[in-house]
Formats: C-alpha cells, structure tokens, sequence
C-alpha cells in the first residue's frame, strides 16, 4: 500500500530529524533568498565511465549505496546560497545512477559555513553535514582537478569489522569468507546490503559542528560529531555517543618549503549500532558506547612546478566485543601527478592496507583482514576548460589471498561548470 | 673627419628634437554596459582557504585599437607588462599586448597559483609556483588569450594579442585617450571580453595634430 506523504514525512521527520531540518532549511533559504538579496551560485560536474576487468575489481570500489567512483553516469550539484557576508548555506547531492534507490534526503549534504566569527580571520564555524574531517583527501575528493578516479583505500576501504553484527570471538575472522568479504552485504548478503565498516569513510559525510581556520600558516579543526569516522552518521545518531574530530596543520608560507603542508589528525568515536545489544553475542552489561572507533594520521602535500605530491598514512582502530586485542588498521597512499603542459597530465597513487594480528581460540595467528596493496595510474586530457578525458589502470592485491586479486580498465569523460 | 660626423648627427638630432610631433590623439568613450554577476564556482571543501576575492567592478573595460588602413605601423612589443595574482584575482583583468610581447605573471598570494591556457592563440601552463615567483610567456600570435588558473577556478583573465602598438584600456567610465598617433586612416577596433575578437567598429582619420574624438556603444555579440 502506498504510505501517504505525511506519514512518509512524518517517518523521515522521526528517523533522520537532522537532514529533515537541514533540508527545510534549505528549501526554506532558497525560496527567501531572492528578497534577502542573497546570492546563490549552482555548479555541476558530471562523468561518463566505461570499465572493464575483473567484475570483483568493481565491487571493491563500491560504497555502501553501491555508488562508486566508477559508476557509469555520476553527477554532483553543488550549491551555495550566500545568506550575509560571512554566512552561507552549502549543499552537495551526489547523483549515482548505479546506487540503490534510497531516501534522497539523507544523502543530500546541506551545512551552514559560518566565517569570520566575532570578526576574527581564524575562527569559523560549519554545522550540518560536514565534509571529511580528518586528513587532507577530502579537500580534493571531488575535485576537478583531481588526477585519479579511485578514493583512496583509506578513506574507504571495507573491512572485516561489522557495525551491526556481534561476533563470539576472534574466531570469527578466520572463518571462510570473512577475511577480504567486507565488500559483501552483512551475512554474505549482496553488497548494498551493508558492508564492513571503512577504515575513514569519504562517501558519508558526518553531522556534527566544527570550529576550524588558519593563522600565519596553522590550520586547526576541531569537531563534535554524532558518529564516528568509520561509520559517519549521515542522518541520526546510532548509538547514544558522540565523538569528537581535530586536526592540527601547517603550511609553510616562505622559502624554499613554500606550499609544504603538513597535518596530523586524530578521532574518536562509538561505532556500533545500538541494536547490537540485543544480540545474544554481546557482552551482557556492557554498552554500544563502550567501543571506540579511533583514528590517528598524518598528511603531507607538496607542489611545485609540474609536479604535485600527496601522501597520507593512518591508523584506525576498533574496540570489538569480545575480541582482544583492539583491531588496528594501518593504510596509506602516496600520489605524484605531472603536468605535461595544459592538456595532459599525468597521476600515479600506491597506497597499502594493513591489519593487526589476532589469535584465534586453537592458538592459529594471523591478521584480522587481509593486507592488500593498489597501483592506480590515469592519463588525463584536457579538451577545454571543464572537459576532461581520462584513461587508466587500477590494481589491487593480496599478499595471503591472491585470488582476490583484480585489475580494472577505465575510460572517463568528465564534465564541469565554473 | 669623426669631429665632422658627430657634428652632422648632433645637428641632426636638435633639428629632430625641435619639430613639431607630427602624431595626432584619439579620445572618446565606449559606453560600458554594466558587468553581469561573475560566476563563482562553489568551493565546498576549501575550507581553510578564507580568502575572498575582491568584489567584480561594475563595468568590465573595453580595449580600443586603432589599425593603419594602407601600410603598417612598427610593432614595438610592449614594456615589460606584468599580470599578477593577489586576492584570488588576475591584476589586470585585462591586458593588451603587441604581438611578440613577453609577459611576466607575478604571484603576491601567499599561496600557489597556476596559471594556464588552451586558448588557440596561446596554450601554456605555467605550474605551481610560489609568492615572490614570476613566470613569463611570449604571445606570438594575435588573438584572444583566456587565462585561468588550475587551482582557483574562480580567477579569469584575459590577455589580447594585437597587430598594433595603438591600442589602450578604458577607464571605469569607459573614457579612453590613445596618444603620439601617425596622421593617417585607421579603422577603429573595440574589445570587450564577451567578443572572441575585436570588432572593427569605424574607420577613421587622424590628422596630424589635434585630439580626434570618438565615441561608441559596446559592440554586440555575434
């Protein structure tokens, strides 16, 4: 029976209170900029993609929608209504014509940036959904001028760890299909129905509020959220925990290091869904809120002339119940891109993932997921201002489990406006 | 016989000095019409980056050229034009050069810039360079050059390559003055930066003295 649109707004009004109030807001701004004289701007990028290889390399460049960066006809609107001087409403909907129908709603990115508070350059504020906030990827995530389809494995990969199941012990990561599965659906279900939690999760962008700017070259961020870096709220608060998010940075501004940033960036944050406990598997007495979900990185991005250097290394960490040791993740990427005048250009990423070990119950050790490695290399060229086509190679591999190995061919038409 | 010689060409030189410029002014305006809001990309993720361009002028300057009808006039390649970047802005927005001018691009932000093109006329990419850098590019053929920057979409310039040293910049107003002009018949060319080139919009007479007055509505978009 088709549920009616009140109940259909009263349901997303109950589940996701704060891209509900995100979205009216929205709607309401755009509809009263015109008589508040505000400015609102619109662009759009778009891509075309054709892929070949081995269908798994596919699958491990899915995200949990089942949107990918390699999906066939991608599109993001990005908008921006200019409330006052200093205030603007933001909003990013990501369009994907290969992710599952899915409350549109959520999946829109509305926050309100907030500059200059109190007059001062170095204090600012945004609150909504906020772009990636540890590390420096999410600045250039849906950059144009972004030399590589692929997100990095860091800020993506899904591994063995489930949010929503609660395992007996260690021993369920040695059973079949677990290790290298965190790109199959919970259960072994299909891949959008849920997959193993990323490490750093760039797809969902998080809700919470951020004070954050820069003075004389140091760049700080600092962030209470209402999920946790591998398993961002989009919508609501799953458990009843909040985390908090910072990053510290620098730029060098003179001399021979001009333009050399440096950043670290930590978090912390429950990540289990509070449904959890009533799995017969959770520990009795213990709380979601007692599992942590942490992070601790660095970045560093360098250019100069033709040449443009990105690299970042991070450790995620997940409290599992009834498993001991804490599990940690340890992924990095390093990405050099070369310009070969104003058409072509040229990028190569090499990045790596590796897990802790654990020890089952009969005493066999081995690492909680398995370590995988990527090589991602794309030719681009540019045919004019906001129309670029790329080519490329991706490959990824696994030291213990080389039938999961999987190479994948790309061809990628990407459009723009200013 | 060198006590002779440099006689005849001092001489020479103060009867040169005292003849009358033989070279005549054009002055007027091209009526400007308002500039149409500047499109800004939205920058979601730059968060860091506060800088904020300063506001568009109202009126976006015209460039006027004036080109001998019979003959030539002796392309003297510009004096060291320099096109900098502060404020997340090209200065100037606009700058006509002679054919054959070398262009110094300068970068006073305290961040990187790269300065590129695909125009037909001239496509060149000038990499990532720092505050204090400059980079150089010789335009060599005539045209429109659109110049943008790799990093900062939001920054746009113009360089107009000409196959004339007589040219110059409105003002605000749209008021312009071209100076020491050859007596002669010249066709008048306007610029502005919705044209893909100057529109040849009069032909004109420049006499030998005196300021020559012409005025002209913006040249439509074809």
């Amino acid at each position: 029976m088709r549920k009616s649109t009140r109940s259909v707004v009263a349901m997303r009004l109950r589940h996701h209170p704060v891209s509900t109030t995100l979205g009216c807001a929205l709607v309401l701004a755009a509809l009263c900029a015109p008589r508040a004289n505000a400015q609102i701007a619109v662009s759009l990028q778009a891509a075309m993609t054709l892929v070949g290889g081995d269908d798994f390399a596919e699958d491990l460049n899915d995200m949990n929608r089942g949107d990918s960066r390699f999906g066939s006809v991608r599109a993001l609107v990005l908008g921006r209504g200019k409330i006052n001087d200093t205030t603007s409403l933001y909003l990013e909907v990501p369009i994907d014509l290969a992710a599952t129908s899915s409350t549109w709603l959520t999946y829109m990115r509305p926050f309100i940036r907030m500059e200059r508070l109190g007059g001062a350059d170095w204090l600012n504020l945004q609150v909504g959904k906020l772009p990636t906030l540890v590390g420096a990827y999410g600045e250039r995530s849906n950059s144009t001028g972004n030399a590589l389809i692929g997100v990095p494995l860091l800020f993506y990969y899904h591994t063995a760890v489930r949010s929503r199941l609660a395992v007996e012990g260690p021993d369920y990561f040695f059973e079949d299909g677990v290790r290298g599965g965190g790109f199959r659906g919970i259960f072994g279900g299909p891949v959008t129905s849920f997959q193993g939690a990323p490490l750093l999760y760039d797809a969902c962008w998080e809700v919470g509020s951020e004070v954050y700017g820069a003075h004389r070259g140091v760049e700080y961020s600092l962030a209470g959220t209402m999920g946790s870096v591998s398993r961002p709220a989009i919508s609501e608060n799953y458990n009843d925990g909040y985390g908090v998010t910072g990053r510290l940075g620098y730029i060098f501004r003179d001399g021979a290091l001009f333009g050399l940033r440096l950043g670290v960036s930590a978090a912390a944050a429950p990540y289990l869904d509070a449904g959890i406990v009533d799995d017969p598997d959770f520990p009795s007495g213990a709380d979601v809120e007692d599992y942590l979900n942490t992070y601790v990185g660095g970045d560093l991005t360098y250019a100069r002339g033709p040449w443009q250097f990105f690299g970042e290394v991070g450790r995620v960490g997940y409290e599992v119940p009834n498993v001991d040791p804490r599990l940690t993740a340890t992924s990095y990427y390093a990405e050099i891109v070369r310009d070969f005048g104003p058409q072509w250009s040229l990028g190569v990423r090499q990045e790596g993932v590796f897990f802790s070990d654990l020890t089952a119950s009969d005493g066999r050790t081995g690492t909680w997921d398995h370590d995988l490695g990527r090589i991602e290399a794309m030719i681009n060229f540019r045919f004019r201002h906001g129309t670029m086509l790329r080519a490329g190679y991706q490959k990824t591999w696994f030291p213990d489990a080389g039938t999961l190995d999987a190479e994948l061919f790309a061809l990628q038409l990407q459009v723009w406006t200013r | 016989m060198r006590v002779l010689l440099t006689f005849l060409i001092l001489t020479a030189a103060a009867a040169g000095a005292a003849l009358p410029v033989r070279a005549g002014r054009l002055a007027g305006t091209v009526d400007l019409s308002p500039a149409p809001p500047v499109p800004r990309s939205v920058d979601l993720y730059g968060k860091y980056n506060t800088t904020r361009p300063a506001p568009p002028p109202k009126h976006r300057p015209a460039v006027v050229a004036l080109v001998p009808v019979n003959g030539s006039v002796k392309l003297v390649p510009s004096k060291a034009p320099v096109m900098d970047q502060e404020d997340l802005q090209f200065k100037p927005h606009v700058l006509p050069v002679v054919r054959g001018t070398r262009v110094r691009f300068t970068n006073s932000d305290q961040y990187f810039h790269n300065v590129f093109s695909l125009s037909p006329s001239k496509k060149f990419d000038l990499g990532r360079y720092a505050k204090g850098d400059s980079r150089y590019v010789v335009f060599d053929r005539t045209g429109v050059v659109n110049v943008f920057c790799d990093i900062h979409a939001e920054m746009r310039a113009y360089v107009l390559v000409l196959e004339t040293s007589l040219f110059t910049v409105t003002d605000a107003e749209g008021a312009f003055a071209i100076e020491d002009v050859p007596a002669g018949e010249y066709e008048v060319l306007v610029w502005h930066e919705d044209l893909s080139e100057p529109a040849r919009v009069r032909r004109i007479s420049i006499p030998r003295s005196g300021t020559t007055t012409f005025s002209a509505p913006l040249p439509a978009v074809r």
